[in-house]
């Protein structure tokens, strides 16, 4: 939609001649479209960084989940190993809990320096000498000043008078004033009382706990890598995840410093030089003015700008809005999947973003993924199935029972993709959650594979390559030895 | 008028933005800095962005202290002698408004943005050779410029 408004209007300047020479004109008009190109141009490597940045660091994180795996298995160093990590988590939660202190205190501008506590008091104490703000506000001088007779008992019979009085009135602070002036002192006085230098040595111990907390941290986070090392030097497929990991973290600091570019606000540099979003959508803002000017379209400029801005805050406004709905009824969602668990969506962005916590645990994490789907679906005017390949391959046998279990609360249809091994902990459990028992067990194995059972064609459907087998008994029953076939539930 | 916070500041704190409860905390970092060193500066509207109208979280019970570490530095920079009464009196009028929520006039706020601004470019500039990455590291260094900077200045 805003394309075609800058199209619109790109048109309507072609058409013109405007008021200024031919050669001026497209100059400008070269300038709008160089700009818009480059634009796009760095938009483009922006969100190529961008795509890349996630694929690394998703990389990154299975490989550090790779490596947690391997190292366990080396018996000898095991309970070593678990130790250093245990150490190393109450060291960096010791760490968080250190620096949130910290910052707390950070946040009182008298316990950051003794300085800032005794300007405050001096001006406290000034304001107090100099009688600021005065008992008296403006208001009752200028009341004053409308009454026969003054406070002293002498007539105001003149308007001499009455001026004077008012003039002076001016001298003094409003009612509001003196109480916010007032208020300041009262707040001075409170959060910094009398011992100016005290919030400051507070602060101070606080600080070197922290960095006595971040050696700490230090040496455990050493104390853990010895560890790994012995391990790495003892295993090659440990040493090549290693040195995965180091050149994926190499590679993510490069990229997270390719992306910043798009994020410089430098706005003295060419061009063509500029790789800042913000400081080129200015520039391009700023040439499209000139050239509506001269093209005397700059009240058709500034129409299709308002326009362009009301459909992007339109924009931004549904997206909020949807995405602020879609929280609400996938959290009220999850509140009755998992009453006792406090777990919820705080925001929808790129992904699900949670409340107070950065990662779920991987039943929590499914849970939340299927409970937001199913949010979806039923927000459609159409009842679509919803469909999930491998439901319960990567969770264990307790967190499958309790995903299986949500299942038929979450849409009309639920189709499974299955693999035998996934049966045990997840079928079950489904089955007792499903309250009409309305489930259809369908096996399908390419016929080029040998069940480990008598089967010989009978009940069963066949196409070209495939046997399809409708029913419980030997959906339960089915396995093979060679590669897994699939049975859908 | 609001409390404006730079761009390139809320660039500069990204890698440990995560650890502030708001972005007012990166305006407050900034503007202690541009206090205690007396640095203002005046930048363009389209490099910073709208904050809050208010003192906001933690930092509401903070209003007073913050305007009057505020006021105190002004009176100072202007050259006010707290013995002239009246002149004290005109100034902080100038500053203060009790009908907006900040309790700052739309000058005031203007003038108590300028400070953060100023502190910003102390902190990229002078007070760390590179960006902050980790808030354990950020704390205790801000704590030692600022002393440092404190001291030099009573010099």
């Amino acid at each position: 939609m805003t394309n075609s408004i800058d199209d619109y209007w790109k048109d309507k300047t072609s058409q013109v001649g405007g008021v200024i020479e031919e050669r001026g004109l497209t100059r400008r008009r070269n300038k709008v479209t160089t700009l818009q190109k480059l634009l796009k141009k760095r938009k483009k490597e922006q969100d190529a960084f961008s795509t890349e940045y996630k694929k690394t660091d998703k990389k990154l994180k299975k490989k550090y989940e790779l490596f947690q795996e391997e190292i366990t298995k080396h018996e000898e160093i095991k309970a070593q190993l678990q130790q250093a990590e245990e150490k190393l988590k109450e060291a960096q939660h010791h760490l968080d809990s250190s620096a949130k202190d910290v910052l707390d205190d950070m946040r009182n501008p008298h316990s950051l320096s003794s300085s800032f506590a005794v300007r405050m008091i001096t001006l406290k104490d000034r304001l107090d000498r100099v009688k600021l703000p005065e008992s008296a506000a403006r208001e009752f001088f200028e009341e004053l000043a409308d009454e026969a007779e003054c406070i002293c008992g002498r007539p105001i019979d003149d308007d001499t008078i009455r001026a004077h009085i008012k003039g002076r009135a001016a001298r003094y602070m409003g009612s509001d004033d003196v109480s916010l002036l007032n208020q300041l002192k009262g707040e001075v006085a409170n959060l910094v009382g009398t011992e100016t230098d005290s919030h400051e040595v507070e602060l101070r111990q606080k600080i070197s706990a922290l960095n006595k907390a971040q050696r700490r941290e230090e040496n455990s986070k050493n104390a853990r890598d010895e560890v790994q090392n012995e391990a790495i030097e003892d295993d090659p497929k440990l040493e090549k995840v290693a040195q995965e990991i180091r050149y994926l973290e190499e590679k993510l600091r490069k990229l997270k410093d390719d992306l910043s570019k798009y994020q410089d606000a430098d706005a003295t540099r060419g061009d063509q030089y500029t790789y800042g979003i913000q400081v080129l959508e200015s520039r391009l803002q700023n040439a499209a003015h000139q050239l509506a000017k001269a093209t005397n379209t700059l009240e058709l400029k500034a129409k299709s700008d308002l326009l362009t801005k009301i459909i992007k805050k339109a924009h931004k406004k549904a997206k909020q809005g949807i995405s602020a709905d879609l929280c609400q009824e996938a959290n009220k969602r999850i509140e009755g999947l998992m009453p006792s668990n406090a777990i919820r969506i705080r925001e929808i962005t790129q992904s699900l973003v949670l409340q107070g916590q950065k990662a779920g645990s991987v039943g929590e994490t499914l849970s939340i993924g299927y409970a937001f789907l199913a949010t979806l679906f039923n927000r459609t005017e159409h009842q679509l199935p919803f469909i999930v390949d491998s439901p319960a391959n990567p969770i264990d046998l307790e967190v499958r029972a309790k995903v299986a279990e949500l299942v038929p609360k979450l849409s009309h249809q639920f189709i499974a993709f299955t693999i035998s091994s996934e049966r045990e902990g997840f079928l079950p459990s489904l089955e007792t959650a499903s309250a009409n028992g309305d489930i259809q067990y369908i096996t399908m194995f390419r016929k080029d594979m040998q069940p480990d059972d008598d089967f010989n064609g009978q009940h069963a459907k066949d196409s070209i390559d495939g046997w399809c087998v409708h029913g419980k008994t030997y959906f339960e029953r089915f396995q093979v030895n060679e590669e897994e076939p699939i049975n859908a539930i | 008028m609001p409390f404006r916070l730079r761009e390139d500041a809320r660039k500069w704190f990204g890698d440990i933005s995560y650890k502030f409860n708001i972005d007012f905390d990166i305006y407050y970092f900034c503007l202690m800095a541009g206090l205690a060193t007396g640095r203002k500066e005046t930048i363009s509207t389209g490099e910073a962005t709208d904050l809050v109208n208010n003192f906001p979280g933690l930092y509401r019970s903070r209003r007073g202290v913050i305007i009057s570490l505020f006021l105190s530095k002004e009176l100072e920079i202007m050259g006010v002698s707290m013995s002239e009464k009246s002149q004290v009196h005109k100034e902080i009028a100038r500053l203060i408004n009790p009908q907006e929520p900040s309790g700052l006039s739309d000058y005031g706020l203007r003038e108590i943005n300028r400070y953060s601004y100023g502190g910003y470019d102390v902190l990229a500039n002078e007070w760390f050779d590179d960006r902050p990455r980790a808030i354990e590291v950020f704390l205790p260094m801000y704590k030692m410029k600022l002393d440092q900077a404190m001291r030099e200045l009573s010099v």
